[in-house]
Parts: structure tokens; C-alpha cells; sequence
């Protein structure tokens, strides 16, 4: 089956394209970059067919493409979390590299906001480990979690203030606003904001730092057409800066994945 | 070891019982045969004092660890604990009624322990909150440790502050300066022996059946996994690109 | 580069602001605060406004409102936060002990508030006479320092329990018990009642204040994110 091709609108230009091949001369998803309008020439099947590379680990599956940055940046070990008597993941092994975006996928209940909130130490695995090698992780993890919450008396500015100061950063709040869309509505409290403008805000809270790992649960959720033009440019320029991991069953954005989990 | 254990207790018990009621009748008691509720009394606050310095040992080193077992320690001695703390509390009801000549005679160290009785039920309250076992176990062990604060107030502390210690009907220098003596001594040692021994049995049966729990779980979830088909594991694969152009 | 002093200001300083902001904004909390402690005073005055009370009764119902209306709306601070699921934003962003120390002073202020209010009604209208002002004062200022920390730390540890709301005022209550006692001596002291070393009172909450201050970073570092 052949996949349609697909038109892309970006202003940025990715660094890693054509090296990506694995020993058997696969090329893997990449997305051609020129400045604002951009042509993808390539057509992803997202997974490979079940059974065709049974128990393929991306621990396992050394060497690395030529170009890529060879240190894993996560690193995931037997992982297991249970929740009362039930376990929800179980025995979860890989590691991800710079430059890699992990597609989550699965029914509702597999656990993939579950893996993300391990991912991001909000939850402790109940069996495994989980390496970053972040040294901080106020500044260089960040998860945009969908059932996260914004204060609802804060404005837009006071939440982007308040998240440097506790990260104890400095940045440029107004370029981070400016980038998320949300100049129009920087001094609206967040009770104010459409659910929409409320997910732009917890975009701008994750990109804030520059992380190097970004954990996106359901990133479309509530975004307009040029909320998922956002959602494009922040994946694209987060593979530039580290890794991301995406939980989502959204065709539009499992296309954006290097690599695919399917979670039962 | 076990059986050691079982004939000590099965020996000693009837015997210190017995030997409660050879040594003589204690002076300056309105019911002076009932004073022998002492022998009895006194070694459960102690116990229940140790207890709760272990409980927090163990919640702090579960703080440390996140390993259940710890968290399983810590929840068996708090029970234990709270049961001397009971046991103390219905001996000491007793005690008053007998010689005090009334169930509750508000004497600071009784309302005191009954303080430290409420704070160690809010430990068990606090326990039942929680349906996720690692939230349960690290919350709390922090109680444990916050409720450590009033419990050292209200056991070494309270007792002896000078408004309170003329007020309280316990005396303060039976053990402290040495005026338990002879058969009352002895009673009162062995049966401190006995009801650690008593004590130590009860925590490892308590803590073993937990940490038997728990590996039992952990076990059905590996049979589980041993007996899900290799695909049903998830993996991460790669996703590869066909180049059309 | 920051220093690791300033940094740990600007941390503190961020979350108290953003409480600040929040409660100026909404007044919610200071005003269930305030409104619990002015029905508990009428309360107190309805009943015994017949008679006079003499200072140790006084004293016992001045502690016995300052506790419940703390422990029911101080938690707040931590409790809300589960509710409208910002907790996160925390446990990803933050350390936890600036979380703690800015929640716990913002506890404070509001309590000091609360209490200087609470003090002055239940001065006028219960109609209770202060023979040591001084004592009065100190105890007040202990007490709400106390009692602020320990519902600060009761209401960290029971937020992310189901039945928070209830659960925190049960487990904080426990913990206050004897700092009423502390507190119900040493203002009875300050009304007039003669008690031997009733100013050990306020000693005894500073003392407590300062240990659960102390210790109480360190537990909600350790039990925060779970």
C-alpha cells in the first residue's frame, strides 16, 4: 500500500535527513526541510508489520546511524508500574537517542500517559529503572501533559514568569509567547483562555527551557489548524535540540515518529 | 530457634503468672492485690514506645529505598504498636478505676497517651486513602516521621514539665531510682523479657505474611509475562521509510 | 550564575508571589478563614452570653477556633492544587523545598492575619479581660506560626489521597491537639488565670513551630512526587 504524499508548511530547516539508514538500507522517517514551504518527499509506513522484527529493541539494534549523536539520552530498562493490583506497563525496555521522536501508541487504558508520567519522574516505576541523562530536570525534561492543568488566576505572562523563576532560568518570555501565538492574549488570566489558547500555553511552559526531552501527551488535542502548524515547527525544532517522546494515535502525528511502540 | 521461641513462651508465661501472685501484696494500694495489673501495664508502653521508634526507622528507610519491604516493616510495627497502645490503655482504665477510684481520671500521662493513641489511629486513617501502594507507603512514612514530633512531646516531654508532673497520680521514681525491688524487680523483668519475645514473634509473622504478599503479587505477574506470547510485549521498533521519489 | 542563596529566595519568593496573586485575586481562602473565625466567636458569645467565662474556659475556646479554622482552610494551598490538577506544574518545574517553604510562609501570613482578627473580635465581643498583653501577643504569634506549619505539612501529606479534604483535617487535627494544650496554658496565663509557668507555653509552640519548619521541607521533599 502506497501512502499518499504529503504537503508540508514549515519555516525551519531539520539537520538530519538522508543518513538515517539502518543496516539493511531502510531509510527512516525524515522530513526534507527548505525555509517556509517545504515539500516532503517521503512516504512513511509507520510500523513494521507485526512480527516482522519481533522483540527488535532500539537497545539492540546497534549501529546507530552514521551522523546521529550516539549518546542515549533515555534510557528505559525493564520498566513496569502497577496501580493497585493491576499492572499497567510491563517489562519496557529501550533507549533514545538525540534526534529520535518515540510514538506512543494504543487503545485508552495501555498506559501511555502512564509511561510518560514515569518518563518524567511524576510517577516512580514500580519495577525497572530510567536513565536521562539530564543533570537537571527543571530545565532540560519537560512534559506537556493533557491533563495538566493551568492556574487559573494567573495570567499568560505570570505563568511563563513564574515557571522561569522556579526553573531558575532567564528567558525571553516574550519570544516564547510570540512563537506559541499568544501575544494577543499574554494578559488574559488563564480561566479566560479557550482550551485551545490553554493548550498553546502549556506548549510555550514545555518549550520554555529548550528542553532536551520532551514528553507531549495528545499533542493536537483542542489545536486549531495553526495550533498543529505549531505542533510541527516545536517537534522539528525539539529533534534539532534532544528527543521527544509523543503518546497519540493521530495518523497526522505518528508521521513526525522515528520510532513506534504500540502499547496493548 | 522457632521452637525455643514457643517453649519459652509456653513455659514462661503460666510461670511469671504464677510468680506475680508469690510476692507480696504492695503496700499503699487501696486494692493491693490488684496492683499486680502493673506487671502487665508497665512493659506495654515501653513496647509501644519501641515500636514507634522503629516504625520511623523503617518509614525513613523506605523514604530512602521506595523498596515495599521496608514500607510492610513499617506498617507491622505501627499495628503492634497500636495494640500496646491499647493494651495500655485498658490496663491503665482498669488500674485507675481499682485504685484511683474512677475509669478516667484525666491524669496528664493517661490524656497524653490517649493523644498519641489519636495520632497513631490517623496513621492507619491516612493508610486507607490511598488505593496506589507506593503513594500509600510514601505518604505514610511521612506522617510516620511528622507524628514522631508530638509523639517524643507527649511521651518524654509533657509528663515531666513542672506544671503537669505534680499533677499526675504515675510516679516518677519507681524505675529511675531504683525503688522496684525484689519479687516485684523480677516480675517485672521477666515479664518485660516475655512480652518482647512475644512482641519480636508476632512483628516477624506479621512482616514475613506482608513480604510474602508482595512476592506472591510479583510472582503471578511474572507468570503472567512468562506466559504472554513474545508479541505481546511491547517493543519500539523503528519506523522505515519507503522513498518514493 | 545565579547564587545558590538567591536562587533559593527567588524560588520561595515565586511560589509565595504566585499564592499571593491567586488569593488577591479570588480572596477565597482568607475569607473562609476569616468567616469561620467570626461564626466560631458569635458562636462562643450566643452561648455564654449570659454569663462571664472565666479565663481558662476563654482560652480553650480561643484555641479551639484558631485550630479548626486553620486545619480546615490552610490545606488549601496544597489540596487545591490536586484538585484543578496544577500539582504537576510543580513536581516538573520546581524544587520541592521552595514549594514547601513558599506555601508554609504563605500559610503563615494568611494565619497571622486570621489570628490578629480573630483576637480582636473575640476581645470585643466575648468580652474577655487581658492581664498580660505581652503574653497574649506572643502566644498568638506562636500559635499561628505553629499551627500554620503543621497544617502545612498535614495538608502536603494528605493531597494526593482521594478523600483529601477530610483526610487532612483528620491527620492535622491529631497533630495540633497538644499545641491547643500548650497554647490554652499560656493564654489562659494572659487572661489572668494563675498557672505555674504558663509562659512555657509559648516557648514550647515556638519550639514545635521551629521543629516542624525544620523537618517539614525535608518529608515533602522525600514524598512529593509519590
Amino acid at each position: 500500500m502506497t501512502p499518499p504524499l504529503r504537503r508540508q508548511t514549515t519555516n525551519y530547516r531539520l539537520a538530519r535527513n538522508s543518513e538515517f539508514c539502518d543496516p539493511l538500507g531502510r531509510k527512516y522517517w525524515t522530513i526534507q526541510g527548505s525555509s517556509l514551504d517545504t515539500r516532503c518527499d517521503h512516504l512513511a509506513t509507520f510500523c513494521d508489520p507485526p512480527g516482522q522484527n519481533p522483540g527488535e529493541t532500539l537497545g539492540s539494534l546497534a549501529p546507530r546511524p552514521p551522523g546521529a549523536i550516539l549518546k542515549d539520552v533515555i534510557e528505559v530498562n525493564g520498566l513496569g508500574k502497577k496501580y493497585g493490583s493491576r499492572w499497567i506497563l510491563r517489562d519496557l525496555t529501550f533507549s533514545l537517542s538525540a534526534g529520535d521522536c518515540l510514538i506512543v501508541t494504543g487503545k485508552n487504558g495501555a498506559g501511555k500517559s502512564t509511561l510518560l508520567k514515569v518518563l518524567s519522574g511524576l510517577e516512580r516505576p514500580t519495577a525497572g529503572t530510567v536513565k536521562t541523562e539530564t543533570t537537571n530536570y527543571r530545565t532540560e525534561l519537560s512534559y506537556c501533559a493533557l491533563e495538566q492543568a493551568t492556574f487559573a488566576n494567573l495570567t499568560v505572562a505570570e505563568h511563563l514568569e513564574l515557571a522561569a523563576k522556579i526553573r531558575g532560568i532567564e528567558t525571553d518570555d516574550k519570544k516564547t509567547i510570540l512563537e506559541c501565538g499568544l501575544e494577543e492574549h499574554k494578559d488574559v488570566q488563564s480561566q479566560y483562555l479557550s482550551s485551545g489558547l490553554r493548550s498553546r500555553l502549556k506548549i510555550a511552559l514545555a518549550i520554555q527551557s529548550r528542553p532536551k526531552i520532551l514528553l507531549w501527551d495528545e499533542p493536537g488535542v483542542a489545536l486549531d489548524g495553526a495550533g498543529k502548524v505549531l505542533i510541527e515547527r516545536v517537534i522539528g525544532e525539539q529533534k534539532q535540540r534532544g528527543l521527544l517522546v509523543i503518546a497519540t494515535n493521530d495518523p497526522d502525528e505518528r508521521r513526525f515518529g522515528t520510532h513506534e511502540i504500540e502499547l496493548a | 530457634m522457632e521452637r525455643l521461641r514457643k517453649i519459652l513462651l509456653i513455659v514462661g508465661i503460666p510461670l511469671a503468672t504464677f510468680h506475680s501472685y508469690l510476692v507480696p501484696d504492695a503496700a499503699n494500694f487501696q486494692s493491693p492485690e490488684f496492683a499486680r495489673i502493673f506487671f502487665w501495664h508497665f512493659p506495654c508502653p515501653i513496647m509501644a514506645t519501641l515500636l514507634i521508634c522503629m516504625g520511623l526507622y523503617f518509614s525513613m528507610k523506605y523514604l530512602q529505598t521506595h523498596d515495599e519491604k521496608w514500607d510492610i516493616r513499617s506498617s507491622a510495627v505501627h499495628e503492634l504498636a497500636m495494640i500496646f497502645i491499647v493494651l495500655t490503655m485498658i490496663s491503665g482504665i482498669f488500674f485507675s478505676r481499682i485504685q484511683w477510684g474512677w475509669w478516667w481520671q484525666n491524669d496528664p500521662r493517661q490524656v497524653s497517651f490517649l493523644l498519641v493513641m489519636v495520632i497513631y489511629l490517623a496513621y492507619f486513617v491516612l493508610r486507607t486513602a490511598f488505593t496506589d501502594t507506593g503513594k500509600r507507603a510514601t505518604n505514610s512514612a511521612g506522617y510516620a516521621i511528622a507524628a514522631f514530633l508530638p509523639f517524643l512531646f507527649l511521651t518524654f516531654v509533657y509528663p515531666r514539665l513542672p506544671q503537669i508532673l505534680g499533677e499526675s497520680f504515675h510516679p516518677t521514681d519507681t524505675i529511675m531510682k531504683g525503688n522496684l525491688k525484689g519479687g516485684y524487680a523480677y516480675v517485672t523483668i521477666e515479664l518485660m523479657i516475655l512480652v518482647s519475645i512475644i512482641t519480636n514473634w508476632i512483628y516477624n509473622l506479621r512482616s514475613r505474611a506482608g513480604i510474602l504478599e508482595l512476592e506472591v503479587e510479583n510472582y503471578g505477574h511474572d507468570i503472567q509475562n512468562t506466559r504472554s506470547s513474545t508479541t505481546d510485549t511491547p517493543v519500539v521498533r523503528r519506523i522505515s521509510v519507503s522513498d518514493e521519489s | 550564575m545565579k547564587s545558590n542563596w538567591h536562587s533559593w529566595q527567588t524560588e520561595i519568593y515565586a511560589v509565595f508571589q504566585k499564592e499571593w496573586r491567586s488569593e488577591s485575586r479570588s480572596l477565597s481562602g482568607i475569607m473562609t478563614t476569616a468567616l469561620l473565625c467570626l461564626v466560631s466567636v458569635v458562636i462562643v458569645n450566643s452561648i455564654t452570653w449570659t454569663t462571664s467565662i472565666n479565663p481558662m474556659i476563654a482560652s480553650g475556646m480561643y484555641w479551639m477556633i484558631l485550630v479548626f479554622s486553620a486545619s480546615i482552610s490552610l490545606p488549601r494551598t496544597f489540596l487545591q492544587e490536586e484538585d484543578s490538577r496544577t500539582a504537576d506544574f510543580w513536581r516538573l518545574m520546581a524544587r520541592p523545598e521552595a514549594v514547601y517553604w513558599g506555601k508554609a510562609l504563605f500559610n503563615i501570613a494568611q494565619m497571622l492575619l486570621a489570628t490578629t482578627l480573630m483576637s480582636i473580635a473575640f476581645l470585643v465581643i466575648v468580652k474577655v479581660h487581658v492581664e498580660n498583653v505581652g503574653l497574649f501577643i506572643a502566644m498568638a504569634f506562636a500559635g499561628a506560626v505553629s499551627i500554620a506549619s503543621t497544617v502545612t505539612l498535614a495538608g502536603a501529606i494528605a493531597s494526593p489521597a482521594s478523600s483529601r479534604y477530610a483526610l487532612s483535617t483528620a491527620i492535622s487535627a491529631p497533630l495540633l491537639i497538644f499545641l491547643i494544650n500548650l497554647g490554652v496554658t499560656g493564654t489562659a496565663t494572659s487572661l489572668g488565670e494563675f498557672l505555674k509557668s504558663g509562659e512555657n507555653g509559648a516557648i514550647g509552640m515556638i519550639a514545635y513551630a521551629f521543629a516542624t519548619c525544620s523537618i517539614g521541607p525535608v518529608v515533602y521533599s522525600k514524598i512529593w512526587k509519590g
